[in-house]
Formats: structure tokens, C-alpha cells, sequence
């Protein structure tokens, strides 16, 4: 009989008490009605999903969207409500790492006893003994009780032993930050190896880079249910787009202490800020690194005189000031009497992050120049593509050019 | 005890930490005194670790998981006793470890704000506006008035540093702290910290996340094995923490010759010669980066290249990069350039074939010239009137 994972029908509903004992009561008096029907939260609602031989599968989905109960569930760590659940094979999860320790026994009976779990006999596990030991890089420490052990260490011994073993169906939540920098490089690597090993992999992930780059099938979860099933690039395409028109609104919401126009005075003000990005005429938030990106401002100022200047500042959220520029108000004095001005960025160089833009209307240059008006929006800078060696305050292009001496 | 101290907020001489690893619990041996068998191996959490923080400044401390980092906390903090040597501590501390230590999770957020103000002894009429403060920084909005086990373990993280950090204390411990929340969150934590840290408060700050230290203390320690490693200007201690193994130089290098300071103009096209030898057939890249490094201030990358093809056969080559119209306000950059071999399976490690970097303690300069301007960089852009077509 071949592997697979067969999901019929499978939902679950976590009940919502209210109170400690109130949860006790319902549980004793609920134990046996069973079924749907009950009051609380559906994390995960009628899906059904077969996953066969060869799949490396990839869920999506925004928190809440009930990928980890979905997990828990073929995992074995928690039962459906309702449905079932089949599976041919042995199950591997990476995601409670250091649940399984025993506190009492050393590192090295640790791995024996895990092994012995995982079927394993004493020469299989002695032959990947040193391994293990060597990847959890505990030193003298193996021979100690794990209750000696910090976080760190039992989560890096947690993951040698469950990465050594030859699993034959693997689970892999993305709460996998084991230990610092250099340790989960090398988890990271790991685990890439395993994929090409394992024979069903399923990976929970919010990077799409590690979906597309792992897996050969994706599905798309949403308040419970599967939304989408295709190819990973498509898949997490539809959700990357799905997401961020809800991001947008998020943003606004979030930041809305640094959204708003203010008037210091009869006849001034700035009516409105529009970001267009790329071609598009309306509108947006969120804005593609390296793309085009204009600024569209539209004040009233009816005491109009040659120094009278609009300032465009943009800040970066941690108070980095980016961009600072004067524009006199005068020069750019539409038909109908209000001042009009689009400044154009023909290719953004600002790095991934959130931006608020300040729009004054001053009486002049000086530093201490009567304000007439302001307003302030947040815009969100992003990059479908973020480079692997950091995080860059600009995308700024550097050529090179090569001659033999 | 305040005329002692003068200067110094927090000092450790010698201090040792050791426990004792028994095969068994031995509760017996506990509940009746009997004499400590020192039978089990002794573990040296910390040795002869001594420490000195002046008044206004945080001291930084790198090392890795099991280093002995939060054993050092825990003893700074008064959570275990030091074995040997002595710590002095010259002012009330707040520790920004193992948050919520002193919470139940049956309280709601506002209960335990009131409680841990209450036992750090905040003026009852100073109680209404730290509330506030605290509920308006943790961004809880009605889930403050919620009980804390019903919180994520984000939510949570946010309601503990509001409230330790809600008023100013004099010595603040901090473990990892800066990793809270999301983004936004975060830069919100480093600038209360820097508040804080402006009104004249202390701290000692322990992490394996180098970025942090450079960012907010001068002088730091590298803890290793239980002992101090370094201890000296925080960009050293970073590069004693990395010890990023120098390639040995074989297929390629960057020449004799390499100046140690490029020179550019803000505004103008920028242009930085790199000598680069290839000494073995094969394709080598070179990527650069530049990065704003004000020790105790900030750290930044501002430019990243992307890998610029230099050549697959042997030979001396002058590499030219170009950056147009130099984004950059005036002042000194660090410059750090790499050379590797290219990659050939997606995914794969590059290979480091030479490389001059500040983390490696052997970075170059970037002096930009040029008229103060207020943004740190400049954007290109046009302007024009509304309604007008494009130039």
C-alpha cells in the first residue's frame, strides 16, 4: 500500500467558554454529544484533501485561517469534530519541538528512547548517533539531564533527532526559529534535504519564497476552508493579490493617528494626496519597490504670494527622514485657482517598509515659517523579490564594468 | 552607597557561577538539610566575569544559545545568587526578562499594569497617566481590559514592555528585548529605549542579534563558554562574535592596491575601482554593500548590489562600479565588498572567495562630499503642474 494522507469531510469547532469551571462543566456534560452543532470557533470547516505519494504540499493562508489545527490534526495531536482522517504511513512533525523530552533522562537516552518510538532498533539509531550529537552541537553537554538544558538547547536537540530519522510522511510548521543565526541556517538547509528525501511533505509557511522553492502542489486556506488548489506559483500568486487589498484596508486602519489634514487658517488647505503607482489612475497604499510612483497634491491657498512653498517630506516610520523638497506654491497655480502638483519618482528607490508623507503649506523657507496647512498619509513600500543580504534603506542600481590590466 | 559608585551604575568583580547536575532529584537530601554531596558534575555557567557600566549607557553582551547569557541576567537581576565575586548594583532595576513573571493570566492587561506599578512603588497619583500611556504604547485597545490568557503570546509580549518601560527606571536588563512584535512595534520599542536611555538611564543588554548592540551600546562583551571573550568598542566585539572565517584566499582575490578610502560627491555619479585577480578557472561575482554604521546609534544598509559578473578566466582585472547620481547625504559609509564564486544550483550557498567588510574587521570607506542636506538620502524625481504631460 502506497502512502498517502486522506482528509474526508474534517472539520473542528473549539468550544468558547467563559469561565475555568464553566469550561469543566461542558466538558464533563458534553462528552457524549457529539457532532457539529456545538457553539464556538471554526478553525477548520468541512475539508476534504488526499494527498498522495510524491507530494510535497504547501498551505497558505492568513493567521486564523486554520492552517495549524489542519496540521495538528493529520499530526495526530488533536482529533477532528467531525470527519475523518486516514493515513498510510508514519507521521513526523517539526513543530512542538522539545514536547517529546524526557526532563530526567541525558540528551544521548533521549535519542534512544526517541528512536525506539520511531521504530527504530539500536543499531539504526547508533548509526546515526554521532550525527545527532554533532548537528545539536551540545558538546558534554549530551550527557546531562535535558532538565538542565535551556530553550535553546532542548529545541536544537528536538531538531537533530527528528531530522535524522528517515521520515516517511513529514509535517513542517513554519514556527521553526530554533536557536540563533547560524543554527537555523543550518535547521534550514536541513530541512531542504529532507524535502528532497521525504516522501509526503507537507510545509505551513507565510514565506511564498519557501513554498514555490519546496513544493510541487499548494492549497489555499481560508476561515477554514480550501479556497484554491493548483501549481505553488499560481496558488500563491491568487493569495498574495487576495491579501492585499485586505492589507491595504489594514494599513489605513493601523495607522490611522498619522493619516489626516489639518488647517491653520481661513482659506488654506490641502485637499487631498493621491499615490498612483505604475500606470494605474487610481489610488493605493502599497506601492512595488523599483516601480513608478506618482504624488498628486491639491491645495487651496487664497492668499497667494510668491513665497509661499509646499513641502513634500516622506518619513519612514522609525523617523528617518528620506525625502525633503520646497515647491513653490506659485508655479504650479492651476485654471481654477488652486495650486495643483504631481511629482513624479520614475523608478522608487525606497527599501521595503511604511512611509508616512507630510504635505505642508508654509508662508516660506525659513525654519521658522508660519504653517498654513498640512497633511499627512501613510504609504507601504514593498518587494515581491527581497534580496538575501539584508534589508536595504533603497533599491539603488550599481553597474559594473570589467577591464583586464 | 550613591557617593561610592559616582559614575558607575551596575559593576561585577569576578563573579563564578556553577551548578551542580545530580542524575536524581534529590528532594530528600532537600527537605531534610542533609550536606550537598557534591557527587554530580559541576556545570560552569559563568567564570570570573567582570563588568563595569557607566551611568547612561547600555552595555551590550553577545553570545550564543548556552553561552551563559540569561545565567548572567538572572544573576545581575538578584535571581540566583553568584557563586564567587560580587555584583553591586547602584540603583532600581527593571528587568526586561522572563516578562510577566510576576502576572497570573486570570488578570486582565490594566490589572497587571496596576500590580507590577504598584510593587516598583509608582506614585498612586502618577497611576491614572502611566495606565494610559501603557494602554495607548501596547496598541491592546479593548483586549487591555481582557484577561491576559486570552492574549497571543504577541499581544502579550506588547503589554509586558509597555509596563516595564512605562516610567523611567534607573538600570534596565534586557534580554533580546527588541524582538517584540512586528515591525512597527519594534522601531516603537528602540525609541522608547532611546528615550529612556537619553534621560540617563543605565542597562546591560544581552542578545545573540548583533544588529542590535551596534545599535544602541558603544562598548559590549562577547560571552563565550561562560567567560568574556572581548570586551571593548561594540564593532569589534561584532566581529570577535562572528569570527566569519576569512576565505582562504586561492581562486580570487581583491589585488594590492585595493584603496582603503573611496571617495564620491552626493548627487553625482559615483565611481569606485576595485582591483580583483582570478587565479583559478572559475566564474567569480563581486557584490558590494554600503551601510551607515554609527556605533550606539544606528546601523543601516543603504545599497546592496546584486552579484556583478567579473570574469572565468585567470587574469588582473579593474572592476568599475558605477552608481549614478549618488544617493547618499555627506558624511563616512562603510564599504564592503565580496568576492564569490558563482552560484550554480538554485538555492545553494554562494562561495566566499575574498571579501573586505567591517563584520570581518577589515571593511573600507566611503567618504561622500557634498552641501548637509536634512533627508539621509536623495530620491530622484520631476515635478510638474497638474493636468500637464510629462516632459
Amino acid at each position: 500500500m502506497t502512502l498517502h494522507v486522506q482528509i474526508n469531510r474534517v472539520s473542528k469547532v473549539f468550544p468558547v467558554g467563559n469561565t475555568a469551571t464553566g469550561d469543566l462543566v461542558a466538558a464533563m456534560k458534553g462528552a457524549s454529544e457529539e457532532g457539529v452543532d456545538q457553539k464556538g470557533k471554526v478553525a477548520v470547516n468541512n475539508i476534504s484533501l488526499s494527498i498522495g505519494l510524491g507530494e510535497r504540499l504547501g498551505i497558505v493562508g492568513r493567521n486564523g485561517a486554520g492552517k495549524s489545527t489542519l496540521l495538528h490534526m493529520i499530526a495526530g495531536l488533536s482529533d477532528p469534530t467531525a470527519g475523518s482522517i486516514h493515513i498510510k504511513g508514519k507521521v513526523t512533525s517539526i513543530m512542538t519541538l522539545g514536547v517529546g523530552l524526557r526532563d530526567e533522562l541525558s540528551g544521548r537516552e533521549n535519542i534512544y528512547v526517541d528512536g525506539e518510538i520511531q521504530g527504530k532498533s539500536r543499531a539504526e539509531v547508533d548509526a546515526v548517533l554521532e550525527q545527532v550529537i554533532e548537528f545539536s552541537e551540545l558538546g558534554e553537554f549530551i550527557e546531562y539531564p535535558v532538565r538542565t538544558y535551556s530553550t535553546g538547547m532542548k529545541a536544537r536537540l528536538a531538531f537533530a533527532m527528528i531530522s535524522h530519522i528517515d521520515p516517511e510522511i513529514l509535517i513542517i510548521d513554519e514556527a521553526l526559529s530554533v536557536g540563533d543565526a547560524s543554527f537555523s541556517t543550518k535547521a534550514t538547509a536541513r530541512i531542504l534535504e529532507i524535502c528532497a528525501r521525504g516522501k509526503i511533505v507537507i510545509l505551513v509557511s507565510h514565506g511564498m519564497k519557501a513554498v514555490r522553492d519546496i513544493c510541487n502542489r499548494c492549497i489555499y486556506l481560508k476561515d477554514g476552508q480550501i479556497v484554491m488548489d493548483g501549481s505553488p506559483e499560481a496558488v500563491t500568486k491568487a493569495y498574495i493579490d487576495e491579501v492585499r487589498e485586505a492589507d491595504e484596508a489594514a494599513l489605513m486602519q493601523k495607522f490611522r493617528s498619522h493619516v489626516g489634514s489639518r488647517s491653520f487658517r481661513q482659506g488654506s488647505e490641502i485637499e487631498g494626496i493621491s499615490l498612483l503607482s505604475g500606470d494605474s489612475e487610481g489610488s493605493c497604499v502599497r506601492v512595488e519597490t523599483e516601480s513608478r510612483l506618482r504624488v498628486q497634491i491639491l491645495a487651496r491657498h487664497e492668499s497667494m504670494d510668491s513665497r509661499a512653498l509646499l513641502r513634500l517630506r516622506i518619513v519612514r516610520l522609525d523617523d528617518l527622514l528620506l525625502f525633503h523638497n520646497d515647491f513653490p506654491a506659485l508655479d504650479y497655480v492651476l485654471d481654477d485657482g488652486r495650486i495643483g502638483i504631481e511629482i513624479e519618482f520614475s523608478r522608487l528607490a525606497l527599501g521595503a517598509a511604511i512611509y508616512r508623507l507630510d504635505v505642508h503649506l508654509l508662508e516660506n523657507a525659513q525654519e521658522r515659517a508660519k504653517r498654513y496647512a498640512e497633511c499627512s498619509t501613510i504609504f507601504e513600500v514593498f518587494t515581491m523579490d527581497p534580496p538575501s543580504g539584508g534589508k536595504p534603506m533603497l533599491f539603488y542600481p550599481v553597474a559594473g564594468c570589467v577591464t583586464p590590466i | 552607597m550613591e557617593g561610592v559608585s559616582g559614575s558607575v551604575a551596575l559593576r561585577c568583580r569576578n563573579v563564578g557561577k556553577t551548578f551542580s547536575v545530580y542524575r536524581d532529584l534529590r528532594i530528600w537530601r532537600l527537605l531534610f538539610g542533609a550536606p550537598g554531596q557534591s557527587t554530580g558534575p559541576q556545570v560552569h555557567a559563568l567564570r570570573d566575569i567582570s563588568l563595569e557600566v557607566p551611568r547612561g549607557t547600555i552595555v551590550g553582551i553577545l553570545g550564543r544559545n548556552g553561552a551563559g547569557k540569561s545565567t548572567l541576567l538572572r544573576l545581575l537581576g538578584q535571581v540566583y545568587a553568584p557563586t564567587s565575586g560580587q555584583i553591586e548594583i547602584f540603583g532600581q532595576v527593571a528587568g526586561l526578562f522572563e516578562l510577566g513573571g510576576m502576572g497570573n493570566p486570570n488578570l486582565t492587561g490594566r490589572e497587571y499594569a496596576v500590580r507590577y506599578l504598584q510593587i516598583m512603588g509608582a506614585a498612586k497619583r502618577d497611576l491614572a497617566e502611566l495606565l494610559e500611556d501603557i494602554a495607548d504604547f501596547s496598541e491592546l485597545e479593548e483586549a487591555f481590559d481582557q484577561r491576559i490568557r486570552t492574549y497571543s503570546s504577541g499581544m502579550a509580549a506588547r503589554l509586558y514592555f509597555a509596563v516595564a518601560t512605562a516610567y523611567q527606571h534607573e538600570i534596565y536588563l534586557i534580554d533580546e528585548l527588541l524582538s517584540v512584535g512586528d515591525e512597527h512595534f519594534q522601531a516603537k520599542c528602540w525609541q522608547r529605549m532611546r528615550l529612556r536611555l537619553l534621560n540617563g538611564a543605565s542597562g546591560v543588554l544581552v542578545t545573540h542579534d548583533w544588529t542590535a548592540i551596534v545599535k544602541l551600546c558603544e562598548q559590549a562583551c562577547v560571552i563565550e563558554d561562560g567567560r568574556f571573550s572581548f570586551t571593548g568598542p561594540s564593532d569589534q566585539a561584532v566581529v570577535s562574535y562572528l569570527k566569519l572565517p576569512v576565505p582562504a584566499v586561492s581562486a580570487a582575490q581583491f589585488a594590492g592596491g585595493t584603496s582603503q578610502t573611496h571617495v564620491a560627491r552626493t548627487g553625482e555619479s559615483a565611481c569606485i575601482r576595485l582591483p580583483i585577480e582570478i587565479r583559478k578557472t572559475i566564474a567569480v561575482d563581486c557584490s558590494i554593500s554600503i551601510e551607515m554604521l554609527r556605533i550606539g546609534i544606528g546601523w543601516e544598509i543603504v545599497i546592496l548590489s546584486g552579484c556583478i559578473a567579473v570574469g572565468d578566466t585567470l587574469g588582473l582585472y579593474e572592476l568599475e562600479l558605477t552608481i549614478p547620481s549618488l544617493p547618499l547625504a555627506p558624511g563616512d559609509y562603510s564599504l564592503n565588498v565580496f568576492l564569490t564564486q558563482r552560484r550554480t544550483d538554485r538555492g545553494g550557498a554562494s562561495t566566499g572567495l575574498d571579501c573586505k567588510s567591517w563584520t570581518y574587521g577589515n571593511g573600507l570607506t566611503l567618504h561622500v562630499e557634498g552641501a548637509p542636506s536634512q533627508a539621509a538620502v536623495t530620491l530622484p524625481f520631476s515635478a510638474r503642474k497638474l493636468g500637464e504631460q510629462r516632459a
